[in-house]
């Protein structure tokens, strides 16, 4: 079978190879001008969002369109595995995938959608698997602690997915298919119809996918089993600009997803099947006023979980809903200066079968933020201040202290202080049997600083290079285990884990240009030392043992070539050894994975086509995030676009740069 | 031009860290494979639940080592999800893997895999009935006859919900329908010979435990509807129930005293005279001829232990401590009269069942 998989493999690029070679070749005239440039004209660009204006001495990564373009049929957590050194927590090839940041838990990680935290109420969790990058075009990741800005759960880091309308004539369509290999297809349309008072931008996708890759398992080749998926997605996003200064943007996704959960190496086959629907809508109103911006929205979140094992006798249904209005107010009140403040209402509800009755929770938040412009020195100067009150456990208040500017020619400095903190979720308060309602919340210290080099070089050949350290040192308090209770007969959470997370981040990023061959390099490295500095009892063996599911390194080096139509990118990461038991005795050993993309684009007046070939984990190396759970070898995947753009030039126009 | 040599200065150092610092290499160093001996007692050791594998650790008596994961070391391969349970018959250790729905055969000498046992969903517990047979219950509400020679199962018996423990009294086996997923409170009485269903007697809510005394008496312990700690309404109390095996009437029923503790497991002394059992606060003891159930608090220990078990040669009570259930979990021995410890030895993840050779 293997071979005849390999084999299968060989024809398949070569005809790959073919195809693309005589769609070059007949290809008569290219420019080497992408489409997107359009947008390189004045514009009026409207900051809304605390991410922007008062993240001062936080690193920001926001991920470049070409890539998010390249990732078109993949979901979030692809992404963010193969463009970032962060840490994902994968249980298999479209299964839950989390993600943690420095050492910290994958529910001390932010996940924002519009400036709203979408994690479901019971569990604290984003299922990046479920995702599709798609439908965003704006993906920033926030390293470090920020409670200060967004409350609960945002002690490691944060993820904030955005689209940003623009109001100027503009019509365009994008439709594409994809096929690659274990049976997986896909189709993506989006539609974006602007005006000077309108944006409307509407995306479709739908993926399915069999999954039923080989592998060796004691030194026989089997197949995957039960792990086929299905998802469909739909996301409408209408924006509106008034003449009098006033912005209003509805949006709504709803997403469906059915997928079967495979067994791991160690269990017998599994018929598990996971549903999980959601819908999320939020409206958002801005309106710019004198020497400031006055904002006002308002969100509704619902998730459903259904899951079946028919050996286990498992039927469990989980749904939730969550209600969240804001108000904010961001004003200039003398030079150089801004002030923001604002105020948060989060409604909680859930509706778990494992609770006694359905569960509500209401949480209000007050937060202030003051930047000032040190003279001289030009330095950024910023404190953010939020209390949050939570029925039954209000966590104390949360600052935030940063300051960044130019230290001497091409460096420059960052420098955050903060306190952070996490609520139990309602999984964590209610629980039968299990659930504490007397916990705490986790309580965070984070500190860090950055030392920055920004290289411009003028002459037009070297275009542009970024490289970022950052140390940092942050200690979570309170740390919240599920652990057996003294008999043994179920699980209790308790704030009763403290863990020292430090280590340092590198990334880069450099442009060169050479007539018509763009090289596009960046790479990033992160050392998460991260342990557990309490001991339990005498017994204890996880006393100062790291972490479980924390590599120590982790890196990736990406390399991309344009040229004129033509691009070319390869991409290697790391991932190191992960413990999988508190002791430190069990791991997942390191891997190490390839992906290369080939891409060309054939431009005719208004449209484009383009064709794109992706392999993925190119060295067919055999490796498993968790433990037992295998993850696939080398796959392919084609996919074809096609887009429609019709604009017009010479038009002023307006960008809101949400969050 | 010199902001060049920079840039590619950092460009190359960066790729350069990355690469060294990443590639660092792992040291572990191999457990000795353990030698034949006879004096010696297999744990077995439930492994983190859902993606780990469980392990057998092996006790050598005489020279106090422990050998872990025992299994994978010889032949070269893991276990599977959750090993529930061991028992040795006829030379041959049968190591049943409850989430992988199969039963590992190896010699008992020197634990090299000889078969494996499919087709069974969930299985729990083997019994050895005879040169050719044994019984093994499974979560789908069965047990399941195996012919010791094909390893195969030949023969489907259904039993009530969740069939765990199971005891060979004569010519009958009764299986402990401990509810599994949901609550029962029955035995099923098999006919060992016919492997067809004599009867089924109805005792108390949860029987989890389970032994014959030196009257040939069947003791059985019903831990009750609840978890401890956790008082809700619809709990009921433990009964420590004794049954007449030949014409299944229940001689002696003692209650327990509250609904919000439960005691749990059963073993039973060398003279088959006393019997011992967890209940919150640690090990107690039943004398067999008591009148009334006492709450004799033998060892004591307010985080309570997990697995028990007897062991006839040493005549010590042996206990397991999974700790947080991730990390790896200790057995205790304690001197079976006074209730003192002796020593306690390092396993592996979730130590659960004993089997005393």
């Amino acid at each position: 079978m293997q071979i005849k998989y390999i084999k299968l493999h060989t024809v398949l690029i070569r005809f790959i190879l073919i195809i693309f070679v005589v769609l070059f070749s007949i290809q008569l005239h290219s420019q080497s001008n992408k489409i997107d440039t359009v947008y390189q004209l004045s514009e009026v660009n409207i900051s809304a969002g605390r991410l922007n204006d008062f993240s001062t001495g936080l690193n920001i990564t926001n991920i470049d369109s070409v890539v998010i373009e390249r990732h078109r049929t993949s979901s979030l957590s692809k992404l963010l595995a193969e463009q970032t050194p962060l840490y994902i927590k994968s249980y298999g090839q479209g299964s839950l995938a989390t993600i943690s940041f420095r050492g910290t838990s994958a529910s001390q990680t932010g996940f924002f959608w519009n400036g709203f935290a979408i994690d479901p109420p019971n569990i604290a969790i984003v299922d990046l698997s479920l995702i599709p990058v798609f439908f965003f075009g704006s993906i920033k990741i926030q390293n470090g602690g920020t409670s200060s800005l967004y409350g609960s759960g945002n002690i490691g880091g944060s993820i904030h997915l955005n689209n940003l309308p623009i109001f100027s004539k503009y019509t365009g369509i994008d439709a594409g298919v994809s096929y690659g290999s274990f049976q997986k297809y896909s189709t993506q349309l989006k539609a974006t119809f602007s005006n000077k008072n309108w944006n409307s931008s509407t995306g479709v996708i739908f993926n399915k996918q069999k999954n039923d890759f080989p592998f060796k398992n004691n030194d026989k080749i089997e197949r995957q089993k039960n792990a086929a998926l299905t998802n469909f997605g739909i996301i409408q996003e209408l924006s509106r600009q008034f003449s009098n200064k006033q912005y209003l943007k509805a949006s709504i996704w709803f997403q469906y997803a059915n997928r079967e959960i495979p067994p791991t190496l160690t269990t017998a086959n599994s018929s598990a099947y996971q549903i999980d629907k959601s819908v999320r809508s939020s409206v958002y109103w801005l309106k710019n006023i004198n020497n400031g911006l006055l904002t006002a929205k308002a969100a509704y979140f619902f998730d459903y979980l259904n899951y079946v094992d028919s050996v286990y006798k498992i039927n469990s249904v989980i749904k939730t809903n969550k209600l969240i209005s804001e108000f904010e107010l961001k004003k200039s009140f003398w030079k150089n200066s801004v002030v923001n403040i604002g105020a948060n209402f989060t409604f909680n509800n859930a509706d778990v079968q494992y609770y006694n009755g359905i569960k509500q929770q209401n949480r209000f938040a007050i937060f202030l933020s003051f930047q000032q412009k040190i003279p001289k020195i030009n330095w950024l100067s910023n404190l953010n201040i939020r209390q949050e009150f939570i029925q039954g456990h209000s966590p104390q208040v949360n600052p935030s202290l940063g300051f960044e500017g130019k230290i001497w020619k091409i460096i420059y400095g960052k420098i955050n202080i903060s306190r952070n903190f996490r609520a139990p979720t309602l999984n964590d308060r209610y629980w039968q049997p299990g659930g504490n309602e007397n916990l705490k919340p986790e309580i965070s210290r984070n500190e860090e600083a950055s030392i920055i080099f920004k290289i411009k070089n003028k002459s037009n050949k070297l275009h542009y290079s970024e490289f970022v350290l950052t140390a940092y040192s942050s200690s979570v308090d309170n740390w919240i285990i599920w652990h057996p209770d003294s008999v043994y007969n179920f699980w209790t959470p308790d704030n009763i884990q403290k863990v020292w997370a430090r280590g340092f981040e590198f990334s880069g990023k450099t442009k060169l240009n050479f007539n018509n061959l763009g090289i596009n390099l960046s790479e990033g490295y992160t050392y998460s030392k991260s342990t557990n500095q309490k001991k339990l009892s005498g017994n204890d063996n996880t006393y100062k043992k790291q972490v479980i599911y924390t590599p120590l390194y982790n890196f990736f080096v990406q390399i991309s070539f344009d040229y004129r139509t033509f691009n070319f990118s390869y991409n290697q990461n790391y991932i190191g050894k992960s413990f999988v038991s508190r002791d430190n005795k069990d791991f997942v050993p390191a891997y190490s994975l390839g992906n290369v993309s080939i891409s060309k684009e054939f431009k005719f007046k208004t449209c484009a086509l383009n064709l794109q070939i992706n392999i993925n984990n190119l060295w067919n190396v055999s490796y498993q995030a968790i433990k037992y759970r295998q993850m696939p070898g080398r796959s392919i995947n084609i996919l074809l676009n096609l887009k429609i753009n019709y604009y017009e030039k010479n038009e002023n126009y307006t960008v809101i740069n949400y969050q | 031009m010199k902001k060049m040599k920079i840039t590619q200065l950092l460009i190359i150092s960066s790729i350069l860290i990355a690469t060294i610092t990443g590639c660092k290499k792992d040291e572990d160093e191999p457990e000795p494979i353990p030698q034949i001996s006879d004096d010696r007692v297999f744990i077995t050791n439930e492994g983190p639940f859902q993606t780990g594998t469980g392990t057998v650790s092996i006790f050598y008596r005489d020279s106090l080592k422990v050998f872990n994961n025992v299994f994978e070391q010889v032949n070269g391969e893991v276990l599977g999800n959750i090993v529930q349970s061991i028992e040795v018959f006829n030379e041959k250790a049968y190591i049943v893997v409850n989430n992988a729905n199969k039963i590992e055969v190896v010699d008992e000498k020197d634990f090299v895999s000889t078969a494996t046992i499919e087709d069974i969903v969930l299985p729990r517990y083997f019994l050895g009935i005879d040169n050719t047979k044994a019984y093994v219950t499974s979560w789908n509400n069965v047990v399941a006859v195996i012919n010791l020679n094909s390893n195969t199962v030949t023969k489907i018996i259904s039993a009530g919900t969740g069939p765990e423990k199971m005891l060979l009294a004569g010519n009958k086996v009764f299986v402990l329908n401990q509810g599994g997923f949901g609550i029962d409170s029955t035995i099923t009485v098999i006919d060992a010979q016919s492997d067809n269903v004599i009867t089924t007697i109805n005792v108390e809510k949860k029987p989890t435990g389970i032994q014959l005394d030196v009257n040939g008496k069947v003791w059985v312990i019903c831990s009750g509807n609840g978890w401890n700690g956790w008082p809700q309404p619809g709990d009921t109390e433990g009964h420590l129930i004794c049954i007449n095996p030949d014409d299944y009437s229940i001689e002696e029923d003692f209650a327990f005293p509250t609904t919000s503790e439960h005691p749990e497991k059963l073993i039973i002394n060398k003279d088959k005279y006393i019997l011992y059992y967890n209940y919150p606060g640690g090990v107690y003891s039943f004398d067999i001829n008591s009148t009334e159930l006492n709450l004799t608090i033998l060892i004591e220990r307010p985080t309570g232990f997990y697995g028990l078990g007897f062991d006839n040669s040493t005549e010590y009570i042996y206990t397991t401590d999974p700790l947080d259930f991730v990390q790896d979990g200790w057995f205790f021995r304690y001197n079976a009269v006074t209730g003192t410890a002796v020593d306690s030895f390092k396993v592996g993840i979730i130590p659960g069942e004993f089997y005393f050779n």
